[in-house]
């Protein structure tokens, strides 16, 4: 398991166990924000990689 | 901040989605709840204690309701308008029909941007910085997925200087969650995330800078 669904599965059982409903909400809506956290990360790590290995930077 | 949310329904006790956005604006402490009314002096007061003012109505006939633009025009005239500088103003529009429909050559054939370009017009006037607006579409169908992704939507517009800035969206899930004893490794470990992610960007922007 990476650690971006260990956190989607986190939020997802934190809001089943929610009895408030605004922090039920918080915690669906959540997903959206751990899903685009990942999304950066993944595009920086991508774009240092790549620029580490443009060998017209060599 | 401080913020307040005039709100201009005509069937306030009627309509689920004010009820809604009420509930969510319960979670942003720094945050008034505030039907419009006509004393003017009051609601002056009101205005200029506030940092952001959020003017919340349902679109009808592709306008603000009548009784906002009464408010604006008693409330709001040109002269009081020069103290509102400085501040910020938001628009929360609800709409009875889908966001799709609000595009030229959709089915209303013009953008719900140029619907509301009065109000930008209105910022741009008093000198006052306009947020994108909130539109709300057809929340009687929408799912408990969507709505849960309004509330935050609608508490981080009302409570952050930059709704769209996503280390301040970052900031504020750390403070929600905060409050939640149950989600501290939750929270913890998207903060490594965030200060992961930071660190990398600042790595990228120094490598940009030695091109």
């Amino acid at each position: 398991m990476t650690e971006t669904e260990w956190l989607l599965e986190q939020a997802q059982q934190l809001a089943d166990a929610a009895t408030d409903y605004g922090q039920r909400a918080q915690l669906l809506a959540l997903a959206d924000f751990i899903q685009a956290q990942a999304t950066r990360l993944e595009q920086a790590e991508g774009e240092l990689d790549g620029r580490a290995w443009d060998h017209e930077r060599w | 901040m401080k913020t307040l949310i005039v709100v201009g329904h005509p069937d306030l006790d009627g309509s689920s989605t004010q009820a809604f956005l009420q509930a969510s604006a319960a979670g942003v402490p720094t945050a008034q709840w505030h039907p419009l009314t006509l004393n003017v002096a009051a609601e002056r007061q009101a205005l200029l204690a506030a940092e952001r003012i959020v003017l919340q109505f349902p679109l009808y006939w592709y306008a603000a309701p009548a009784m906002v633009q009464e408010w604006l025009a008693t409330v709001w005239t040109t002269r009081f308008a020069q103290q509102l500088a400085g501040k910020s103003l938001g628009v929360v529009v609800s709409l009875g029909r889908p966001l799709r429909d609000f595009h030229p050559g959709g089915a209303v054939g013009v953008s719900l941007d140029a619907l509301l370009s009065p109000f930008a017009a209105l910022a741009q006037t008093a000198k006052m910085t306009l947020l994108p607006p909130l539109a709300i579409a057809q929340f009687a169908y929408q799912i408990d997925a969507q709505r849960a992704r309004l509330l935050v939507q609608y508490q981080q517009y009302l409570g952050l200087t930059v709704p769209s800035s996503f280390s301040a969206q970052a900031a504020w899930w750390q403070t929600q969650l905060a409050q939640q004893p149950q989600a501290a490794l939750l929270a913890e470990t998207l903060a490594t995330r965030q200060a992961r992610l930071e660190s990398l960007r600042a790595t990228l922007a120094e490598v940009k800078g030695d091109d």
